[in-house]
């Protein structure tokens, strides 16, 4: 046996401990080359993209490289951890610190090649399915047909290749071996209790609750500033509440010997406690990165309703006209004939009305307000179907545009209620109520009596307003199409619903999509930590429930501890993440003055169910290991 | 051979202990030397510092002239692969290699040709009657037949110092017995130097010298007469004396 093959044989006969580097490698790179097919399929580079996006793309390419480099030294290192006595062992029998690392610089490149090749294996298998995805997030008008993905392979080979070495290189850091007795010890010794000082703890709780304070607090363009420093203070605050706050309690506990010393605590708490250092470091990275994934999501899952459904909730008609300022009558008739002739021609079938618009100075305060007939309004609200306005002899509506965007000027229906209008003949009005309908675009303005409308006077200024709306049923695509030839050849002034939506969601598409990608590597790798975090202590756990089934353990109760045990480790992180993140989307829709309840719900609900079938799993089979063992 | 002079060990941690003051102990080439003491003594603290395994806290090791623990770490690697070898307690055999492979893992480590590796490996294997075992992996071999592979592991690449700790702990009274026979050989034949911690008066018999350890400080030593019998006694009378594990007898001698 020549020292090479002791390598290999180490491998070879080792499986299970380099089974998880090595899925957790491969997994890495697998993400890393889906993610360069779809950002190499040549749709991209022909120039139909816009510039913007192909720069958010190599961004991302950017972040899940780091990110991927963190994530394999994390692992390798973890996985290193677990070999200590091995290194100790090796190191006794006369093993140089340069064969040591030879024969872990060698393992690296072994695994880093065939996890390389299997990576990218299996993101071939996947490629297709991972383009029929993109195509349907994304709004391209070519189809992302599948190609072999020469470039990306080439690209991901070498990335790779370049990281496992430099990581490889990297382990001499890690291996940087303090006294061999502590090596062959390894296992046996505690990595030590962070110390817990009553005044860290009251510190963590104190960031945590500022932080989210001011996250529910400010509202508006407020939430931009404050997003870093709450950012800032928050993850100190989540690092502290797990190194200081966590053990304190757990401290408490132990000391506690009612609780400690009932049934099978003490097993569970020892056994936290032991690994407080360990765990307070994964549960503090997996809890940020977790509440970067949720966040990103969350978000961009909200600006995509708001976007949409903002978009179509306020506005009821299918075509807008609005002429320019200086445009007189007679470009107005002649826009709106070549309009009506454009969506004849394309077998659009829609109602027309018009509106000339009417702006008074009522008074000096409000300045110019446009005033509305009701007869004039009631026309365009049968269009839709909305409720008519009757106002009385003398009474003035404040009409407010609903679904309250973050464009509306905040307070203008305010002003509008406040003014008092004169009339002709010098009598003086207060506008009645506020009402909110969408049925003008306009953002404020009142309804009046047909009969007051002509005590008005002259109105200051004067615009017009056509609308159409289209029958029901009929194809989206004809709408888009006929309203991408409107905004064409109206210059602007005509404005089609279902284009600009087409339009926005063309260009949000790719961010769409990498974010979501971005965020699921984050919450898988989030997962992978905790695997990792599990089963580095598998042997000696295994070794320790050995120990005490044979002093009498039965099976319910093994299963009790090694339940709570998984639990903890997979479901305190989460949580904090879930509450971070629920704090987060809050101050985003605050920001946006647009509810974001059912969209925060439904991705914080997903993964917090994602992650309960993975405690599930990982719970199954972390039992039967230890109990294969043990029984 | 071996030299220490003024050896003390302190741990620190939240309360100092101060596991050894001031061993002077002085091992011949070719000596076989046995350490008794009660638990807690500091006997493996003792041997630790032998093996370069922890480092003492005053006071110095000479092996073969040199201190290993000044040595540069290749020069330590080195030093290890060719003057020590070391049995542990609990075998600490690398469960991924088959027997074979573990005994021959410290000539592996030197860049040994294979063919010698294997017949240095059938060689020893044969003298400690393992022969028929090589292939099995460790965890299908019995706690005696892994001390052997123990063993064979520590002196496959011939060390001028070997280390015991406590290596027929786990053992059977006749398993012990071929263990201490085998050492004797190979002290014997391969003037290889031996010292052992253990706490069975039959196995520290088998020494030329045994050194009594009491509360991190030297108690006392005696040297093996004639007859391994009357040693066997002296060593209970010692024990007995100084109150530890040896109890058992006290009642009747003094
Ligand atoms: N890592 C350590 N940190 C602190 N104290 C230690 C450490 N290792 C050993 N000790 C203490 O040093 C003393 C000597 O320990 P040592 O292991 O050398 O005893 P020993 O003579 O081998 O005992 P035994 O016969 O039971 O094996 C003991 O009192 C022990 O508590
Ligand atoms: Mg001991």
């Amino acid at each position: 046996m020549t020292f090479r093959q002791f390598a290999f044989n180490n491998v070879l006969r080792n499986k299970r401990l380099y089974v998880a580097y090595f899925l957790s490698s491969m997994f890495t790179v697998m993400v890393f080359f889906t993610f360069a097919i779809f950002a190499f399929h040549p749709t991209f580079s022909d120039g139909s993209v816009n510039q913007n996006a192909l720069l958010g793309m190599a961004v991302a390419g950017g972040i899940i490289y780091v990110f991927s480099f963190f994530f394999v030294l994390y692992s390798m290192s973890s996985f290193l951890q677990s070999r200590k006595k091995e290194f100790g062992l090796l190191m006794m029998l006369g093993a140089s610190n340069r064969q040591i690392r030879l024969m872990v610089f060698l393992e690296n490149i072994l695994i880093g090649f065939f996890a390389t090749i299997g990576g990218i294996l299996i993101g071939l298998v996947f490629a297709k399915a991972i383009l029929l995805v993109a195509e349907n997030v994304l709004i391209i008008s070519e189809s992302l047909d599948f190609y072999f993905p020469t470039f990306a392979i080439v690209v991901t080979f070498s990335s790779f290749f370049v990281l496992f070495f430099c990581i490889s290189i990297f382990v001499s850091f890690i291996l940087r071996t303090n006294k061999l007795i502590d090596l062959i010890r390894g296992d046996k010794q505690s990595k030590g209790e962070p110390k817990a000082s009553i005044t860290l703890s009251i510190l963590a709780a104190l960031l945590i609750i500022a932080g989210y304070g001011t996250a529910l607090y400010v509202q508006g363009v407020q939430v931009v500033f404050a997003m870093i420093p709450v950012i800032l203070v928050v993850t100190l605050g989540t690092y502290l509440l797990f190194t200081q706050l966590s053990v304190y309690v757990i401290h408490r506990l132990k000391n506690n010997k009612t609780v400690f010393w009932r049934k099978t605590n003490m097993l569970l708490f020892s056994d936290l406690s032991f690994r407080m250092k360990d765990n307070a470091r994964t549960f503090f990275m997996v809890a940020i990165i977790s509440t970067v994934a949720f966040s990103a999501i969350g978000a961009l899952y909200g600006f995509h309703s708001l976007i949409t459904k903002g978009g179509k909730d306020s506005d009821l008609y299918t075509y807008q006209y609005i002429p320019w300022l200086e445009d007189r009558e007679e470009v107005v008739k002649e826009d709106v004939r070549k309009m009506n002739a454009i969506l004849q021609e394309d077998k659009v079938e829609t109602k027309m009305e018009a509106l000339e618009l009417t702006y008074f100075e009522p008074t000096e305060e409000v300045g110019e307000a446009l005033i509305v007939r009701a007869s004039d309004y009631n026309r365009f609200a049968s269009l839709n179907k909305e409720n008519e306005l009757n106002p009385g002899e003398h009474e003035f509506i404040v009409v407010k545009q609903n679904g309250v965007g973050m464009m509306q000027g905040l307070g203008a229906s305010e002003d509008l209620m406040e003014a008092t209008i004169e009339l002709d003949n010098g009598q003086e009005v207060k506008p009645s109520n506020v009402i909110e309908s969408a049925v003008l675009p306009n953002d404020s303005y009142y309804v009046v009596n047909d009969n007051i409308y002509e005590q008005l006077g002259s109105p200051v200024r004067t615009d017009w307003s056509v609308v159409w709306k289209a029958k029901e049923g009929q194809p989206d695509q004809k709408l888009i199409e006929a309203g991408r030839k409107l905004t064409e050849q109206l210059e602007d002034k005509a404005y089609s619903v279902d284009y600009q939506l087409y339009e926005i969601n063309k260009m949000y598409g790719p961010i769409l999509f990498i974010g979501l990608f971005i965020g699921i590597v984050f919450f898988v790798s989030a997962g992978s930590f905790l695997y990792f975090r599990l089963f580095t202590d598998l042997e000696e756990e295994k070794r320790k429930f050995r120990s005490i089934a044979k002093i009498g353990l039965t099976q319910t109760e093994l299963n009790k501890v090694i339940n709570r045990q998984v639990a903890i480790l997979f479901f305190s992180p989460i949580v904090v993440a879930l509450i971070h993140g629920s704090v987060a989307l809050t101050a985003l829709s605050h920001m946006f003055h647009y509810d974001l309840t059912i969209e925060s719900t439904f991705v914080l609900g997903s993964f917090a169910l994602i992650q309960v079938i993975y405690f599930f799993i990982v719970r199954f089979f972390y039992v039967k290991q230890v109990k294969r063992r043990v029984f | 051979m071996l030299k220490l002079t003024k050896v003390s060990k302190v741990y620190e941690g939240k309360v100092a202990y101060r596991a050894l003051t001031d061993i002077n102990v002085e091992i011949e080439k070719g000596e076989f030397v046995a350490i008794m003491g009660p638990s807690g003594s500091g006997k493996t603290t003792l041997l630790n510092i032998i093996s370069t395994n922890d480092a003492p806290t005053t006071g110095e090791v000479v092996i073969d002239g040199e201190n290993p623990h000044k040595l540069k770490k290749n020069a330590l690697a080195k030093f290890r692969r060719n003057e020590l070898g070391f049995i542990f307690q609990d075998f600490n055999l690398l469960h991924t290699l088959t027997v074979e492979e573990n005994i021959v893992l410290p000539l592996t480590l030197d860049g040994t040709p294979v063919k010698e590796m294997k017949e240095k490996a059938q060689k020893i294997a044969d003298t400690l009657g393992i022969s028929s075992i090589m292939h099995k992996r460790t965890y299908e071999i019995s706690g005696g037949q892994a001390q052997r592979v123990a063993i064979a592991r520590a002196m496959i690449h011939e060390p001028r110092l070997l280390l015991a700790d406590e290596p027929t702990g786990n053992l059977d009274s006749k398993a012990a017995k071929d263990v201490m026979n085998m050492l004797v050989s190979i002290n014997e034949t391969e003037k290889t130097s031996l010292l052992m911690v253990t706490h069975d008066p039959q196995a520290a018999s088998y020494a030329n010298r045994v050194i009594f350890i009491r509360d991190g400080k030297l108690h006392s030593e005696i040297h093996r007469g004639e007859s391994r019998q009357a040693f066997f006694h002296k060593i209970i009378d010692m024990l007995s004396l100084m109150g530890g594990d040896g109890n058992d007898f006290s009642s009747i001698r003094v």
